[in-house]
């Protein structure tokens, strides 16, 4: 018998069957305890929803907001979401192009993992604002009361970059996901699921032609989606840098507000992956591999995140502004200073763990650290956001803000919606990618000359990787 | 569209149709009521003001006033220009009277208690009742009221007469030790007249003449005249006393001396005056004894060379004056510290010059003291009073819980209110009669001797209330009591009288009714002052009461642990009559910017000592009651004692009242001063105890000082010589220039000078015009001009000044160089943070109350704020006050911000908020760093009727819109537009933003910056302008003038350079 050749990332994955067999294994019956999990996260969306309508028709006093901390826990919740989701389109876009070969396992879930995020960050914006059913007048299309929005406002920049995103993302998604959702099609006899993946598949085949363009498309939407990767948090960080808030009033925002999305979107996939990789035993799939590289990335990002911190408390030193100072000096040592240690501890000390190997490649070790991430992140952007209009220049109008409970609850909210629509997502769509995966195992050598059939989604994938060095 | 239906046609039928639709749907018997306002009202035209002389009842001082009428309703409290008592302006309890008219709370029609709860009452029954009340109470019923110079009284006198009433007149702060003092040294039992406008040396031992001493908003008005940097010189004024009021931290010394030793200071300094040759005259037996100084320098910890220095100063020729006590300085000595005032400014010279002992405030004179009051509620509660009819004083509240007030009025079968507003006294009383108010009234009032001011309603009243005046008309014509010169109803009973004493004797006009009619219109008639000289009664050696110089002991306490306790008059409140005033109570108090109920004034050292910090709460025990409340470290207290002040408390008296703070007179006993008979509002010590908890303070700031951020800035009076002398506006002699002398005092509407006339030519040359160049003292200036000296950045193009607007480059569509630039100017010398500016902005412009909880969370809507700030909190001088509004940027950070353009620029400079496009992000309001961007967090309402004084010429906000201050957008417009119509430019000083209107110290001057004669201009140009955070460059059109310190300017305050 011939020498079994293994995969060099996966090799515990014996053939393209165990691929097939084990991923569409999640579009099966679910158990009891998926719908629990998924009742909660819909009571949460549905007590959120209510939290909402009750601040709508209430006022926005609901809030715990005044002046002079006009931004609070929406916005911050707005960036941590737009945060989160620049990992997936890192995972599949960058390091697409820069072939990187351990994206293949993780990819699918983290870009579901950035259409969600943009959803639940999307929602914040409007949560936000004073008249929620005025929202749209920030869209800007030709109507009759003559306003046209500023397009000096990064608020207007922030639609556009987020809608954009949003978008682009979705696309990428559902593009990436078709010879998948084929795959899913051929498989499934449920009927309702039949019918959705018939729909979603637009109608793939797996004909040489059809993997020629989807290769070609999806490499082109890779290219497009790339620089998003930059350009939506820079403008998410120019909310800030372009005010004259001291704290937010600074040139390193966009860079440091980048990196910072990299390192929170990479915390929390790797927060997702573990459990997901643990129930539904797919183990062979998201080796202590990808975990390294992943933490390997955490880690890099962590250091220029912290970096940004102490360039922050360099500049307002050498700044010599009085009220540059002061809000560094409160934000370390005054009402939020709290705040401000659980963010330099969970993103610039705890991740200095990452540097030992064995910590990276350690499971539960890595799902705490992320954990840690995750949290110092939303604080980060609540120091950021809270601290620096807490303390500014008009020493008449300092003041703090304490969230208020409708605040909390939507907070709760957002993950509960982020996470209805995951459970949702592992359920209904192959969280792992069946074609791209198959391109780094090595092929069935016995069935080397076999003709594609239609529907095997299983088939091409030598091809599809020669046509992408194309 | 030239066959078929026309549009307009169309329109038309339409029209028609619809309104017939409606009109059949409704009920036929309510649709008879309805009158169409076809023909107004002869003097109602829709859309245009109608304004109506009257006078402001709401303290005793009687100020005058203008109110606002649109189609029918009083909409905002201005001041009578032509009234010697308010100059044209009004305090914030003037501003805030219609609230006092349009309050909920009002008792709205006659009633009459039943077991729970009231009856309805015609009018008819009401008097009825009344009537046999008094027929079965004949010699046993007394007549409670409130001071009335003028017609009414004379009416209630007659009134009592015809039915064998007793009366007593009863005012809480009349002052009886000052009044009493006079009354032992000139015969007459009144508050002086006093001009502050003339004295450049103020002495005040507790008199917070800014706040409710006398008649504040005249004396302050003329203290500020002098007391303000002007022409190179400014005033002084001397605190003296344990505690600052609102006066007190405007002083620009303090000598905290312990309560009940002011008089042993009046006296010292009285008898320093001597030895350096003053005449001491009659007093000469009273300040004999050199040891006074020396007494004094024991008791108060005053230095003797101190007290010199203030000796010389005072003895200035009859150009200062001295002052008190006030009601905050009333303990057992109050009357002496009254008689060595007096003396004081009799050794001075002062008499006839700046106090005048035969002009008097008419309002308080002869009134009786609490000891009077107080003997009533012994009758009473010995059951011998059978009747009480009650008008004006509050005593189930005002009174100190310890003279068992309520069970005195227990005691009383018949209690009949008069009382507008269901107050602790009302809800005790049998029948209620609320009166008017006074804007519904007819009336008249007697501010101070030769002035005549006329009360006349406004509106038609709002409840179905009756007015007093003809309630006792009719019930004496019930009773067929024949009172002298009764008429049919008040009204005419008052012009009878006015005919008939030939009040209008002076008037000159053709008749008795064209007089009448004058008088209506100019709300107040100045009778022949009289002689002010020399004729002032001369007291002889022998008729002076001998003085004790001797400190006041306390009792309570005892030991480290006990304070002196001072409880003190509301400048919002005056006795806590005017605690209902939703917008008094959300105005944040001058001194401590507590809102929504009471704190406890306590040194800071003292606080440290026993870790209390601001909004802690601590219990205050004396031996006559406890009250908890929170703390309010602050440096203008001595560290031995403790302050509350009066007003809050109430157990009723509706719910913007009930329940807010606490009464401090359940911490006194119900003692009194044995010469004047006062209530004695100093009278024991207290303990305080930490209770150990704490609650966000329901205050606007808890800032004591500006962190050095330079907001508010001091210059020396040297400082400000040498810039004015530099700017050409003063010589350097000293001696007023032209320029100066334009920029003066507020010249009169009709001196004003059209715009496009003006512009001739440019008076002094000045670089760049504006006062911007107070930028170049930054500390950070030193650095940047280092860099840029070597060569590291060019420097940014900064401090564009408000007629610099548009800046370059924006010169297209609507801007251009032809329109106006409003800005504005504030003196911040001129500021006494009385806060009357913040009530005007709220009435004018519809900005909700929010409420306590609100407050709390940062949600004042208040547009114009007054930040108070120490320049050293440690060694508290004069405090500085910066009204902080939207500083109308040519450089507004707020407007890149907005995605809908709902923050823009006008082409007159404005910076504009749209109500309809705002969706509320915020945005704004963050990157604003004056932070005067309000958010409408909820939808606020005004329960009816407080919704019929909303000024219809500004939209009312719904909740997640911005707002803020709009420059009084719509005056502006509103003299635009008549301006047009008169083919004229809008002159300067025709336009007033209703801050500047009402300011009783002159501090805010508007205008059109960009016309080089405007009084703005020349003030901007003053030596001492500055502008907030100019080095944001944000390029703000208002301009401050820094506030002048008699000393050398604090370190961190920029000024000289």
């Amino acid at each position: 018998m011939a020498k079994t050749i293994r995969s060099e990332t996966h090799p515990d994955v014996t053939g393209f069957a165990a691929v097939n067999r084990d991923v569409l294994k999640l579009l099966g019956k679910p158990g009891r305890g998926y719908f629990v999990l998924l009742a909660v996260a819909v009571a949460g969306v549905g007590i959120g929803l209510l939290a909402w309508g009750n601040q709508i028709v209430t006022g926005f006093g609901m809030s715990g907001l005044g002046s002079p901390v006009g931004w609070g826990v929406y916005i911050t919740t707005f960036v941590f979401w737009v945060g989160i989701a620049h990992s997936g389109t890192l995972i599949s876009a960058v390091l697409y192009l820069f072939r990187a070969r351990w994206r293949q396992s993780i990819y699918r879930t983290a870009e579901a993992m950035t259409v969600f995020a943009v959803m639940t960050a999307g929602l914040f914006p409007i949560i936000h604002v004073g008249r929620p059913w005025l929202a749209y007048y920030l869209l800007p299309y030709p109507n009759q009361r003559g306003i046209w929005p500023n397009f000096r406002s990064p608020l207007l920049w922030d639609v556009f970059a987020v809608s954009t995103y949003f978008t682009v993302s979705a696309t990428f998604f559902l593009l990436g996901m078709i010879p998948d959702i084929a795959a899913a099609r051929d498989a499934t006899t449920v009927p309702w699921r039949k019918k959705l993946y018939t729909a979603l598949a637009f109608g793939w085949r797996g004909t040489e032609r059809e993997w020629r363009h989807f290769t070609k498309a999806y490499l082109y939407l890779a290219a497009l989606a790339t620089p998003l990767v930059l350009s939506v948090h820079s403008v998410v960080s120019w909310d800030f840098a372009m005010s004259i808030v001291p704290g937010w009033h600074t040139t390193i925002f966009a860079p440091y507000f980048v990196a910072g999305a990299i390192f929170s979107g990479l915390a929390m996939v790797i927060t997702l992956v573990i459990p997901l990789r643990k129930v539904f035993g797919l183990e062979a799939y998201f080796t202590p591999r990808h975990f390294d590289a992943m933490a390997k990335l955490v880690l890099v990002t962590s250091m220029i995140v912290f970096y940004a911190y102490l360039t922050e408390f360099f500049m307002a030193w050498y700044s010599f502004e009085t009220p540059e100072r002061a809000i560094f000096w409160n934000r370390i040592t005054g009402d939020y200073w709290w705040a401000t240690w659980i963010m330099l501890t969970c993103n610039g000390i705890i991740p200095m763990l990452l540097w030992s190997p064995k910590i990276r490649r350690n499971i539960p070790a890595l799902f705490t650290i992320t954990i840690f991430i995750n949290i110092g992140m939303w604080f980060e952007r609540f120091v950021i956001i809270v601290t620096s209009l807490a303390h500014e220049y008009e020493p008449w109008q300092w003041r703090n803000y304490a969230p208020s409970p409708t605040e909390l609850i939507l907070l709760a909210f957002s993950f509960c919606w982020f996470f209805m629509w995951f459970l949702l997502f592992i359920r209904l769509l192959p969280a792992v990618s069946v074609a791209e995966l198959k391109e780094v195992l090595p092929p069935p050598l016995r069935f080397r000359r076999r003709e594609a059939r239609p529907g095997d989604g299983a088939e091409a994938p030598a091809r599809r990787a020669r046509a992408g060095e194309e | 569209m030239s066959k078929g239906l026309e549009r307009r046609q169309f329109l038309k039928v339409l029209g028609v149709g619809s309104a017939g639709a409606a009109l059949s749907g409704c009920d036929r018997s309510t649709a008879e009521k309805l009158i169409p306002y076809v023909v107004p009202a002869e003097e109602i035209v829709p859309g245009i003001a109608t304004w109506y002389r009257t006078t402001c009842r709401e303290c005793p001082a009687g100020c005058g006033m203008s109110i606002r009428t649109r189609e029918g309703r009083a909409i905002k409290a201005e001041g009578n220009p032509l009234s010697p008592i308010s100059h044209g302006r009004l305090c914030a309890r003037g501003q805030a009277s219609l609230h006092g008219l349009y309050n909920p709370d009002r008792v709205p029609r006659a009633l009459a208690r039943r077991s729970s709860g009231w009856d309805r009452l015609t009018w008819d029954e009401a008097e009825q009742r009344l009537l046999a009340a008094l027929e079965a109470n004949r010699g046993r019923t007394v007549f409670l009221t409130d001071s009335w110079p003028g017609t009414m009284d004379r009416l209630v006198d007659d009134f009592c007469a015809a039915f064998g009433i007793e009366r007593v007149r009863y005012e809480s702060f009349a002052l009886e030790p000052v009044r009493t003092a006079h009354r032992m040294l000139f015969g007459t039992d009144a508050v002086p007249v006093h001009d502050f406008s003339q004295a450049d040396v103020v002495l005040s031992f507790g008199a917070d003449f800014l706040e409710t001493w006398g008649s504040p908003v005249d004396y302050a008005h003329g203290w500020v005249q002098t007391h303000a940097y002007h022409d190179g010189v400014r005033g002084k004024l001397v605190w003296v006393g344990p505690h600052q009021t609102l006066t007190g931290i405007n002083a620009d010394q303090w000598l905290p001396v312990p309560p009940g030793t002011e008089h042993l200071v009046a006296l010292a300094i009285a008898r320093l005056l001597v030895e350096q040759g003053g005449a001491a005259g009659a007093a000469a037996a009273q300040l004999a004894d050199p040891a006074i100084v020396d007494r004094a320098v024991t008791a108060t910890g005053v230095s003797r060379p101190t007290l010199e220095a203030l000796a010389r100063e005072f003895g200035n020729g009859g150009r200062s004056l001295a002052g008190g006590p006030g009601v905050g300085a009333t303990h057992a000595a109050a009357t002496q510290v009254a008689l060595a005032v007096a003396l004081l400014n009799r050794v001075a010279g002062n008499y006839g010059r700046t106090v005048f002992s035969d002009r008097r405030e008419e309002a308080t004179a002869g009134t009786a003291s609490y000891a009077a009051l107080q003997q009533l509620l012994t009758r009473m509660a010995a059951g011998q009073i059978g009747a009480l009819l009650v008008h004006g004083p509050n005593p189930a509240y005002a009174l100190p819980a310890a003279a068992a007030v309520a069970a005195a009025l227990d005691q009383v079968p018949f209690i009949a209110s008069f009382s507008p507003y269901l107050d602790e006294t009302t809800e005790r009383a049998h029948l209620l009669l609320p009166d008017h108010h006074f804007l519904e009234s007819w009336g008249d009032h007697v501010p101070r001797t030769g002035v005549n001011a006329l009360v006349q309603p406004v509106l038609t009243p709002v409840f179905e209330t009756r007015q007093t005046g003809d309630v006792l008309l009719a019930v004496a014509r019930r009773a067929g009591a024949a009172l002298p010169n009764a008429a049919a109803t008040f009204y005419h009973y008052l012009r009878g009288r006015w005919e008939r004493e030939g009040l209008l004797a002076n008037a000159g006009g053709p008749s008795f009714d064209e007089n009448w009619r004058q008088a209506l219109q100019a709300g107040v008639v100045l009778g022949s002052a009289p002689a002010t000289s020399a004729a002032v009664p001369t007291p002889s050696a022998g008729e002076l009461p001998a003085l004790a110089p001797e400190p006041v002991t306390f009792p309570g306490g005892g030991g480290e642990e006990s304070y002196y306790l001072v409880v003190y008059p509301s400048a919002r409140f005056w006795d806590g009559r005017l605690a209902n005033r939703p917008w008094l109570q959300e105005l944040p108090d001058p001194v401590s910017k507590y809102s929504w109920g009471s704190w406890l004034e306590i040194n800071p050292a003292t606080a440290a000592r026993l870790g209390i910090d601001n909004g802690h709460k601590v219990t205050v025990r004396t031996a006559h009651g406890e009250v908890t409340l929170p703390a309010f470290p602050f440096p203008g207290i001595r560290p031995d004692t403790i302050a509350i002040q009066l007003g809050q408390g109430h157990t009723g008296f509706g719910p913007y009242a009930q329940h807010k703070g606490v009464n401090a007179l359940q911490l006194l006993a119900p003692e009194t001063e044995p010469l004047s008979g006062a209530l004695l509002h100093v009278q024991v010590r207290a303990t305080i105890e930490h209770t150990g908890d704490w609650a966000r303070p329901v205050q606007a700031s808890g800032r004591l000082d500006d962190a050095g951020r330079d907001i508010a800035q001091v210059v020396s009076i040297a400082g400000a010589r040498r810039a004015d002398q530099a700017r050409g506006f003063l010589s350097p002699t000293g001696e007023t220039t032209a320029a100066t002398a334009a920029a003066a005092p507020r010249p009169a509407p009709e001196g004003a000078v059209p715009v496009a006339a003006a512009a001739e030519e440019e008076p002094a040359a000045h670089e760049g015009g504006g006062g911007h160049e107070a930028a170049a003292v930054h500390p950070n200036d030193a650095v940047v001009t280092n860099l840029q000296g070597t060569g590291g950045w060019a420097p940014a193009t900064m401090g564009a000044a408000p007629q610099d607007f548009p800046p370059p480059g924006t010169h297209y569509g609507e801007y251009s160089e032809q329109q106006p630039r409003w800005a504005m100017a504030i003196d911040t010398d001129r500021c006494i943070g009385c806060s009357a500016c913040m009530v005007a902005c709220q009435a004018e412009n519809n900005i909700p109350v929010v409420g306590p909880e609100n407050v709390v969370k940062g949600r004042l809507m208040q547009w114009l704020r007054i930040e108070r700030y120490w320049p050293d909190p440690a060694n508290p001088e004069q405090a500085s006050f910066l009204p902080m509004l939207c500083q109308h940027c040519n450089n507004a950070p707020c407007e890149p911000v907005c995605p809908v353009y709902a923050a823009y620029h006008t082409p007159d400079g404005l910076n504009a908020q749209v109500y309809n496009r705002c969706v509320g992000t915020r945005y704004c309001a963050n990157n604003c760093p004056y932070k005067v961007r309000y958010l409408n967090y909820y939808t606020f309402e005004w329960p009816e009727p407080l919704n019929w004084q909303l000024n219809p010429d500004v939209t009312v906000r719904e909740k997640g819109v911005m707002e803020k201050c709009t420059m009084c957008v719509q005056r502006i417009r509103d003299v635009q537009n008549q301006a047009r119509l008169e083919g004229r430019a809008a002159m300067d000083g025709e336009i007033e933003p209703a801050c500047a209107q009402t300011c009783p110290g002159d501090a805010i001057v508007f205008g059109n910056a960009k016309d080089p004669n405007s009084r703005l201009r020349r003030i901007m140009e003053s030596g001492r302008s500055y502008r907030v955070l100019e080095p944001l460059n944000t390029q703000p059109a208002i301009t401050y003038l820094k506030r002048v310190s008699l000393g050398e300017a604090p370190a961190s305050s920029s000024g000289e350079h």
